[in-house]
């Protein structure tokens, strides 16, 4: 439609351009072919004029005119005739002959009036004559007797009608119709026109004199003419004017002939491009919006069966293209789809196949049992270290197929990651779950032989019912993991999911995030487990021991949230709590009047994390505190860990005066020669080696054996774990420093330990009434 | 100089009368003294002067004169001669001429063989006669026909006395090259004493066709 409305306009303006350009051309054209034309009449009448003024100058010459002439006044006839002979000669109209006087004294007619004025008779030029007997191109030359005479004696005139020089001859010359007036008198001199519409234009003319080279209009009896005006010579004073006349119609005939022609071609122009338009619209733009059309469906994710064919061989190109295209992103979909939902060494399916089955699995189920298991290879990452990690990529995939060989294997085996496999498998009965996972770890049964490299490989397994144990896949997954987990603790193969095993995971997780509040919502308590001074039975220092007060999950000893806290980097904050609170714990019982050493339990993290001298120092100076107040406690292990960075902190927190203290003293494999450089005032004998002190003869031989070591070191022992009286007596007697225990106190509140303190007494110790609550 | 001989030849008879007029005049008359300035009032020499007496003049039949060819011209250039003079037309080169004269004064045709003269031809008619040739068409000359034997040309200071009984004059100044309005300029004059009369011309002298129409054509007169 809109190529229609185009090539209409462009047909149309085409038309008006070549019109307006063609009609003008057209005029200046017809404008310049007039003129030309009136310059050739104005030739030929030139042409004329000199031919009457060649024939006057030969009359002039001619002796015996001159004869004549001179006997005109006696013999006028011999001149006429001779003058006659002469006007025939050229065929001209008209003679006169004037004396010098200017009389006439020859004439072709009796009453011809002499002109008044002469001169432009003979001059060159056109110039007319009105006689009676009509207007008269006349020319003439004076005649001198003797040719070198300074007189004039006579002039002779030759003459042609007006209106028989502008005759059909003339306008054969021009093809336009030429007419001769005198505006002066409105008066026709010559016309090739019928006499009727030479009238009718002596009638139309404007009284008004008009320019020259310029195109008029005027209609007679009905017809458009254009015509021109231009002088040419004069009539006495009045100028006669030369008219070039012609049909309008005529006049542009060839304008209006290929004005037709143009718009047959534009005609034929407009059906062609149409015709085009047409063709390009079934073989083009039809092509393009079906293929566009395509495309979008390959967009949406359909399959296009079909591209449309074209005959032009662009939009073929592009259907092609758009055909391959789509193969393309299907054959590249496919392999997307497979990474992401197979794993790529063993071809089992991965992770997010696993979870989709399992969701689907689960919203299947009818009253069936779905089963989770997770499942990972034992040591695997010492094989891979021993065998390299090419070996161990094989041993997977020699898994993957040995599992899935075991073809009984109902439901679906993915690789979720490393070593670790995951299975769904959906069961009628809770009983055929066992015998499932027996056969799962038979696939063990047998050593793998990868290249004549013989392994004998474990597996673990963890197992997770639906609906049993959780209702969601992550659930499920969470709480197989959890029963994998519990498997390796326990060296068995395979571990089924209880209730009891999930708690610990769980609250692990959550206590991770909740421990920085907990610092600062004051969740976090210090009991204090005071020590005896064996020797004085007085209490001269005391155990600062965290616990954690949790709103949900109550008491939480801190054997479970230091590792944690150690392992996020949150132990700082505790340490730093436990050092500030104990110093001002203390610093309050000094103004109380108990003058006793606060001991605080210092993690293997803060050792290495070498800005605990500097907190500690800090924290003295704050409280006011003396160094030899402050005990801290260090396990043994937490050394052993990194004696190095240990021992440099250590020294560094001796160098100050803080006493130092090895807690857990004798589980630690600590060997006697780092012990001999540890910068350490005291041993805590771990209480696995004090509870049965009382009864046990090896027991109360290590200790003896280590307090006389630790004395030997020039250290202080604590024993720890004291709870009765026997124990204590022989720690007295073997000559331990200090007791510590239920025997004395156990753990006590912040209120109750100052309670306690002020009642103690060394009696209660031997009564056995020391305060217990 | 062969101009000049020619000249003072074939016009003897002329300067005869001339001889005679001023003997009488001095007898019982005056002399006219004419002075002919040009527009811008220099004098001008070869100026025909005559008197013509309003009484009339006593006819005459044997005036001659002779008007020659001469080189393809006419020799003198122009002929002053009282009217009733027979002039002759002798042809001293070795063509034929064809001298006419289509003028009112006297019409004429002669064909002039080398050796065969044509009688002379009476002038009877004052006025200017123009001659032509009808083969040689650059040939032009002049006879001045007067009504009078009281001619004369200016000399070189313009000045030309002529010696005239006493009585009216009608005193003329002529020259071919002359362009006034009329074809001679005219004053009357009653003379009874010398009487000194100036005429000026109001326009210049036509050019001279050079070669034949020198000024001091006239110095025989004098």
């Amino acid at each position: 439609m809109f190529f229609l409305v185009l090539i209409i306009s462009v047909v149309a303006l085409t038309l008006l351009l070549v019109r307006s350009a063609t009609y003008s051309h057209s005029t200046s054209q017809l404008l310049a072919q007039i003129i030309t034309s009136e310059r050739v009449i104005e030739d030929k009448l030139n042409n004329h004029a000199e031919l009457l003024l060649r024939a006057t100058d030969n009359l002039s010459g001619n002796f015996t005119i001159k004869q004549y002439i001179a006997a005109a006044n006696d013999d006028r006839a011999s001149l006429d005739v001779a003058m006659q002979n002469q006007q025939a000669r050229i065929s001209a109209d008209i003679y006169f002959v004037l004396d010098k006087e200017k009389n006439v004294v020859a004439a072709s007619s009796a009453t011809l009036d002499p002109p008044a004025n002469i001169t432009p008779f003979i001059t060159p030029g056109i110039s007319w004559l009105s006689l009676p007997e009509g207007v008269f191109l006349v020319k003439g030359v004076p005649v001198k007797f003797v040719e070198r005479s300074r007189n004039t004696d006579a002039w002779v005139f030759l003459g042609y009608r007006a209106d028989s020089l502008i005759n059909s001859d003339i306008g054969r010359l021009t093809d336009l119709d030429v007419n001769l007036i005198l505006p002066s008198e409105n008066r026709m001199l010559g016309s090739t026109l019928p006499p009727r519409l030479a009238a009718a234009f002596l009638h139309s003319t404007p009284a008004e004199k008009m320019s020259a080279n310029e195109l008029h209009r005027t209609t007679l009896e009905g017809v458009d003419y254009l015509y021109t005006l231009k002088p040419i010579g004069r009539l006495a004073s009045d100028d006669v004017e030369l008219v070039m006349l012609t049909p309008q119609d005529k006049a542009y005939l060839s304008y209006n002939s290929m004005l037709g022609q143009l718009i047959g071609l534009l005609l034929v122009a407009g059906t062609i491009s149409l015709a085009g338009g047409v063709f390009l619209s079934k073989g083009v733009t039809g092509p393009l919006n079906k293929l566009a059309k395509a495309a979008n469906k390959i967009r949406q994710g359909s399959h296009v069966a079909k591209f449309p064919a074209s005959s032009t061989l662009e939009v073929d190109a592009l259907s092609l293209a758009l055909s391959d295209m789509q193969d393309g992103i299907e054959s590249r979909e496919k392999q997307i789809q497979h990474l992401a939902y197979f794993d790529d060494l063993t071809g089992l399916p991965n992770r997010n196949q696993f979870v989709t089955y399992l969701n689907k699995a689960i919203a299947n189920q009818e009253n069936n049992t779905v089963m989770v298991l997770m499942m990972d290879i034992d040591r695997f990452k010492e094989i891979n270290d021993t065998v390299g990690h090419e070996t161990g990529d094989v041993l997977l995939k020699h898994i993957a197929k040995r599992i899935q060989q075991q073809d009984s294997l109902p439901g679906l085996l993915a690789r979720l990651g490393g070593d670790e496999y995951g299975m769904v498998i959906t069961v009628n009965n809770d009983n055929d779950v066992e015998p499932l996972i027996g056969q799962v770890v038979a696939a063990f049964d047998q050593p793998f032989n990868i290249d004549g490299l013989v392994l004998d490989i474990d597996c673990s397994i963890g197992a997770a019912c639906f609906p049993a144990d959780a209702t969601t896949p992550q659930g499920l997954m969470q709480c197989a993991d959890i029963a994998l987990y519990s498997c390796k603790d326990g060296h068995h193969n395979f571990a089924r999911y209880s209730a009891s095993l999930n708690k610990y995971s769980v609250q692990r997780l959550n206590l991770m995030s909740e421990l920085k509040s907990a610092l600062q919502e004051g969740q976090l308590q210090y009991y204090y487990q005071p020590k005896l001074q064996i020797d004085t039975l007085s209490i001269t220092s005391v155990e600062c021991l965290m616990r954690w007060i949790h709103p949900v999950h109550g008491f939480i000893p801190p054997d479970e949230f230091i590792p944690l806290a150690e392992q996020t980097g949150a132990i700082r904050h505790v340490t730093n709590w436990g050092l500030r609170t104990a110093l001002s714990r203390q610093q309050q019982w000094r103004e109380q009047g108990h003058n006793i050493s606060v001991a605080v339990n210092i993690s293997a993290v803060d050792l290495i994390d070498m800005t605990l001298p500097t907190l500690v120092s800090d924290l003295l100076s704050e409280f006011n505190a003396e160094p030899e107040y402050l005990t801290l406690e260090v396990t043994e292990s937490a050394i052993m860990s990194d004696p190095q960075n240990a021992l440099r902190a250590l020294n560094a927190l001796k160098r100050m005066g803080i006493k130092l203290s090895i807690d857990d003293f004798g589980t630690g494999y600590s060997s006697m020669a780092q012990l001999k450089d540890m910068p350490v005032h005291e041993l805590k004998i771990d209480k696995a080696f004090v509870l049965a002190l009382a009864t046990n003869n090896d027991d109360k031989t290590i200790v003896n054996t280590m307090v006389s070591l630790a004395k030997n070191l020039g250290l202080e022992v604590v024993a720890e774990g004291v709870e009765d009286g026997a124990s204590l007596q022989y720690l007295r007697s073997v000559g331990c420093t200090k007791a510590q225990g239920y025997f004395i106190a156990k753990p006590l509140p912040e209120q109750a330990f100052s309670d306690w303190l002020r009642a103690f007494t060394p009696d209660c110790l031997d009564e056995g009434k020391c305060i217990n609550p | 100089m062969y101009l000049f001989n020619r000249l003072n030849n074939c016009s003897r008879s002329v300067c005869l009368l001339f001889l005679l007029l001023i003997t009488a005049a001095r007898a019982h008359g005056a002399t006219l003294s004419v002075s002919v300035f040009n527009h811008e009032g220099s004098p001008l020499s070869n100026m025909v002067v005559s008197a013509r007496p309003l009484s009339g003049v006593a006819g005459s039949s044997s005036l001659r004169a002779e008007m020659d060819q001469i080189n393809r011209q006419f020799v003198p250039h122009f002929l002053v001669v009282q009217k009733g003079t027979y002039v002759q037309f002798p042809n001293s080169d070795s063509i034929k001429h064809h001298v006419f004269s289509f003028s009112p004064a006297k019409r004429f045709q002669l064909l002039l063989d080398k050796n065969a003269e044509q009688p002379p031809l009476l002038f009877d008619q004052a006025g200017i006669v123009e001659l032509g040739c009808n083969v040689h068409d650059w040939m032009l000359g002049y006879i001045y026909v007067v009504d009078t034997p009281y001619f004369t040309g200016t000399n070189t200071k313009g000045n030309a006395d002529i010696a005239l009984p006493v009585g009216d004059f009608e005193v003329s100044v002529w020259h071919p090259r002359m362009q006034e309005a009329k074809e001679v300029l005219l004053q009357r004059v009653t003379l009874s004493q010398n009487t000194r009369l100036v005429f000026t011309l109001k326009r210049p002298l036509l050019p001279d066709y050079a070669g034949y129409e020198s000024d001091d054509e006239f110095g025989d007169y004098e």
